[in-house]
């Protein structure tokens, strides 16, 4: 009979039922669902590691002949070591894409992940497995014939099969700033198919256990090669590339969501709270019928378990198995996995299991403190706690307030739970919708910062590797554009390292660097200027030094930061091309900025980008970042939806005798309303005030937790404060309109006679 | 005729600040299985508070109560609680029915208590109230709402039936009717019906009526000869 009741319950009550199903179905749809993309994202691509025994360490050298490469087999930290050659070859099709073909001797280490056909044979001269995308891309199959030109010479092998490889879940081509599958690709031969007698190794591909720097040092002692490089696999182009979008996913994914479970606990908690304390009389009297104290706790914790347990897991499946989706097509357009699929974290789990004790356990309180009163208290209404007059009370003021401001401040003061739940619910859903569209502006910013405040060129030269200095300057003086080396350093502060770039070039207006409120600022012709975000991860400031080489050169150079400046992307250092010079360092620039029309016929020059060009392909880097904040911003909105309407419910039960009360004694029922809505109002102005400073410290917090590359400004945009105040004020006055509409049928007589529940 | 209640030197305190409040004072009287007993007093008298202890839904500060020869006022939550199940049935002045329960579902409610199968039907026929078995309590006049209130209280055949100002919020025949189903109960089921009331007709027709004043019995009266219900003047 008491399961009748509670079903019975629920229906009457349904709105606030749903609210506290909804609460739970949406906070873990969320959680698990944008959780579920980053943590499959990121188990698929261990495991593709994992599979083909992706690489430690690569060593790269000019001539790997076979006595080094025994010396760095018998090396007691190598535990597999596999030599390969790599040629940046052009193929024969269209748009000369460019195909990185390897050599190999063997298919041990970072193997070869075949999709269609055959795995690699070293003993078929004759075979190419080939990169599955690039051969989609240009509509190759296994049995066609592909040709691969590399410096005249001429390679043409027949497709055997298709497939991924570890080195290249991300690849992209020197002509384009995105991928594109069809400019770029990668395949395998046999060093059989070497057209001629001794190849050239240039790489080694090593398991270790070691560390970078530990295997380096063992391997200068052991193995006496005089130029070569050493490369961990964590920053490998390819894993790095694809790990800081798993991370930036992690950043927005984790902090956020973190947020609407702290928010529906707190709204949980009331909800069940409040639903409990409406029943009071009924608990006095299932008491009195002779019901033991357990079965009615059991009774009342059942109403909000069944629904965050149903919540939580629907919440949870369709969570996991449809927000992930979403953003797989975008994310396998940039990067080569052999599956996208979601992922489960145990987290999930513990958070639908964390929002269904925090409701048990509210429950469990609140219903234990009415059936420990004897059932003859309980069955009386609660008694009204004594309220003195406040100092406001006593003074001139209070006399000159009319009937609406007294009621208000008295009512707030005598229900101070109530009042306090209210504000810190609207803050809650401040705090949702500040940092959710703040995120949104956080992006919309980056954009602007970089293309309309810093960058202000119209095209992009990119400088051929092999262009010589009479080259470079000559055509820079053709286009009137200004020179930029950008190249990876690492710098150094005490033990913290990173790895940012060098930005050298001389002042120009193409390029117009600025501070962190994205004023443009004129850095120092002789002095070292650093950006904020690498400024903090190293925890320095101006006037203090750091040091720092050039990737490729093991000379450290010691410098003190003269200025800090902010990028949107571009982490590290700038200065002025003497101030290299000064360091030692040759000044060798990438590219060539200009304002001026440029034509596609100068020598030294590999390609070149339209302004146009490079905003297309932030968009596209951005996409999957932009895509994961619309989904936040519609939840943040759900879910403040829900807990407001929630909100309006319970407290409109609560003051609804005293409202029928007041209608006895002849007020007119919008005057009624109003002083209904004034309260609300207040409290949920109130909340929103606490709620906004919150709400940007959040979102603070999550732009600094952003990983090394993004700098995302936080700012203070009206207009982002004015939308989410209409968000908040419209949906709790639509809420408590539509309640209050009930004023009228109220039936006076009928609610007189109920006792205060 | 066998005692069944017995009320020893029974106090009860409220204490809100630095206020002592006696809502029963010292009280001392007997009633007998199946007597039909009216308890009578102005507002603030104590009456509420004596039906409180005797159902166990409140415990005595000093005193001594003893029902069927068991000390009820040394019981503890559990026992009271058992004894509620078992011994007493309840009727409040506003029926206190579960809302969401209908007629009959409110009376087999009595069912998850007792861990019986009793007929919810049975008690409503008794109460004349078949034809409204299926109607919530929102649906049913007030002392329709009293009579299934009634029948959920008998449901469980108490030995005490405890009855707070059964008829406080009813017209004065629908009170009649109420009173002539507990007078029936009293005089053909030897159930105890003890009701408290500031109804002085009620008097008339009971066997003991007890006079409170300020938490104190004033006078405790035995009517020889009550009359019949329709001798009264309602």
């Amino acid at each position: 009979m008491l399961v009748k009741k509670m079903l019975r319950d629920m229906r009457e009550h349904k709105m606030q039922f749903i609210a506290i199903f909804l609460m739970s179905f949406l906070t873990l749809m969320i959680y698990a669902g944008v959780g579920a993309e980053y943590t499959g994202i990121q188990q698929t691509v261990d495991a593709f590691y994992e599979d083909t025994n992706m690489a430690d360490i690569w060593v790269y050298s000019n001539n790997i002949n076979n006595d080094t490469f025994d010396k760095i087999k018998s090396m007691d930290s190598t535990l597999d070591a596999e030599r390969q050659l790599v040629m940046d070859t052009t193929a024969n099709l269209e748009s000369d894409p460019s195909v990185k073909l390897h050599f190999i001797e063997s298919n041990r280490i970072a193997k070869y992940y075949p999709v269609d056909a055959n795995d690699i044979d070293l003993s078929d001269k004759e075979g190419i497995w080939v990169d599955k995308k690039f051969a989609d891309a240009h509509k190759l199959k296994v049995g066609d014939n592909i040709t691969l030109k590399y410096n005249g010479i001429t390679i043409e092998k027949t497709i055997r099969g298709l497939g991924y490889s570890p080195e290249y879940v991300y690849q992209q081509a020197d002509e384009s700033i995105v991928p594109d599958s069809k400019l770029q690709g990668f395949a395998y031969v046999s060093y059989k198919a070497f057209p001629g007698e001794n190849v050239p190794y240039s790489t080694v591909l090593v398991k270790t256990d070691d560390t970078a720097d530990v295997y380096q040092q063992k391997f200068d002692d052991r193995v006496n090669l005089s130029n070569y490089t050493v490369l961990p696999f964590k920053d490998h182009s390819s894993v790095i590339q694809f790990q800081s979008e798993i991370d930036q996913h992690k950043m927005l994914g984790s902090m956020f969501p973190v947020i609407f479970v702290v928010v529906a606990i707190l709204t949980l908690i009331t909800t069940m709270t409040r639903i409990v304390s409406h029943q009071r009389t009924q608990i006095g009297t299932l008491k009195a019928l002779g019901f033991t104290d357990k079965s009615l706790i059991l009774h009342y914790i059942s109403y909000g378990f069944y629904l965050t347990v149903i919540g939580s897991i629907l919440g949870l499946i369709i969570g996991v198995n449809s927000l992930p989706y979403l953003f797989f097509p975008s994310m396998s357009s940039f990067y080569t996995l052999p599956v996208w699929k979601s992922g489960f974290d145990l987290s999930f789990a513990y958070v639908a299991i964390l929002l269904i004790m925090v409701a048990v356990a509210f429950t469990y309180l609140s219903t234990k403190n009415i059936v420990r009163e004897t059932p003859a208290q309980a069955l009386e209404p609660k008694a009204p706690k004594v309220s003195g007059n406040s100092i406001l009370e006593r003074t001139r003021v209070w006399s000159k307030l009319g009937f609406n401001a007294r009621w208000n401040i008295r009512d707030i003061k005598r229900n101070k739970i109530r009042s306090l739940v209210t504000i810190v619910s609207v803050m809650g859903c401040t705090i949702l919708l500040i940092s959710a569209f703040g995120m949104s502006d956080g992006m919309s910013d980056l954009k602007t910062w970089q293309y309309g405040t810093i960058n202000h060129y119209d095209n992009q030269l990119i400088i051929d590797d092999n262009a010589t200095i009479a080259q470079i300057d000559d055509v820079a003086a053709k286009v009137n554009g200004t020179k930029v080396m950008t190249k990876p350093i690492e710098v150094k502060v005490n033990d913290i390292k990173k790895t940012v770039n060098v930005n050298v070039y001389n002042e120009s207006e193409l390029i117009t660097p600025t501070d962190e409120n994205m004023h443009q600022i004129k850095l120092p012709s002789d002095g070292v200027t650093l950006t904020r975000k690498t400024a903090e991860l190293l925890g320095v400031d101006e006037g203090d030094s750091i040091q720092w080489h050039l990737y490729g050169e093991d000379k450290w150079i010691n410098s003190t930061i003269d200025e800090i400046n902010a990028d949107p992307s571009n982490q590290g250092i700038t200065l002025s091309q003497d101030k290299l010079e000064e360091f030692g360092y040759n000044f060798t620039p990438s590219m060539i900025v200009t304002n001026n029309e440029v034509n596609d016929s100068y020598d030294g020059i590999s390609s070149i980008f339209t302004i146009g060009q490079l905003q297309n392909s932030w968009d596209d880097m951005m996409e999957s970042g932009n895509l994961l904040i619309a989904v936040l911003l519609v939840f943040a909105l759900l879910l403040s939806l829900v807990m407001l309407y929630s909100l309006g419910v319970l407290s409109f039960t609560e003051v609804e005798i005293d409202l029928a009360t007041l209608k006895v004694i002849g007020f007119k029922s919008n005057v009624i309303r109003r002083l209904f809505l004034t309260q609300q109002v207040t409290l949920a102005i109130v909340g929103f005030i606490i709620g906004v400073p919150l709400g940007y410290g959040v979102l603070r917090v999550m732009m600094d937790s952003s990983g090394d590359t993004f700098y995302y400004p936080v700012h203070y945009k009206p207009l982002t404060i004015i939308i989410s105040f209409v968000c908040v004020i419209a949906l709790t006055v639509i809420v408590n309109l539509l309640l209050s509409r009930k004023i009228k049928q109220i039936d006076m007589v009928e609610s007189l006679k109920k006792t205060r529940e | 005729m066998s005692k069944i209640i017995e009320f020893q030197n029974v106090t009860k305190e409220y204490i809100t600040g630095t206020n002592v409040l006696k809502a029963a004072n010292n009280l001392n009287f007997t009633i007998d299985k199946g007597e039909f007993v009216v308890i009578l007093g102005p507002s603030g008298s104590g009456k509420s508070t004596l039906l409180n202890l005797l159902g166990g839904l409140d415990k005595l500060t000093i005193g001594k109560i003893t029902v069927d020869n068991e000390e009820i006022s040394g019981y503890n939550e559990m026992q009271l609680t058992q004894y509620r199940a078992d011994k007493v049935g309840f009727i409040f002045q506003f029926y206190n029915l579960i809302p969401n329960l209908t007629a009959i579902e409110n009376i087999e409610l009595i069912n998850d208590v007792i861990g019986d199968k009793i007929d919810g039907m049975k008690y409503l026929k008794q109460v004349d109230l078949a034809e409204h078995a299926h109607q919530f309590p929102s649906e049913l006049s007030g002392g329709e709402q009293q009579r299934v209130s009634i029948a959920r209280a008998i449901s469980k055949r108490p030995a005490l039936l405890l009855c707070d100002e059964p008829t406080g919020a009813l017209d004065s025949k629908t009170g009649y009717n109420i009173i002539n189903i507990l007078l029936n109960l009293a005089h053909e089921h030897e159930t105890t019906v003890i009701i408290v009331t500031h109804n002085t007709q009620l008097s008339y027709l009971a066997d003991k009526i007890i006079h409170l004043k300020n938490g104190r019995i004033e006078d405790i009266e035995i009517n020889q000869n009550p009359l019949f219900i329709d001798q009264i003047e309602w």
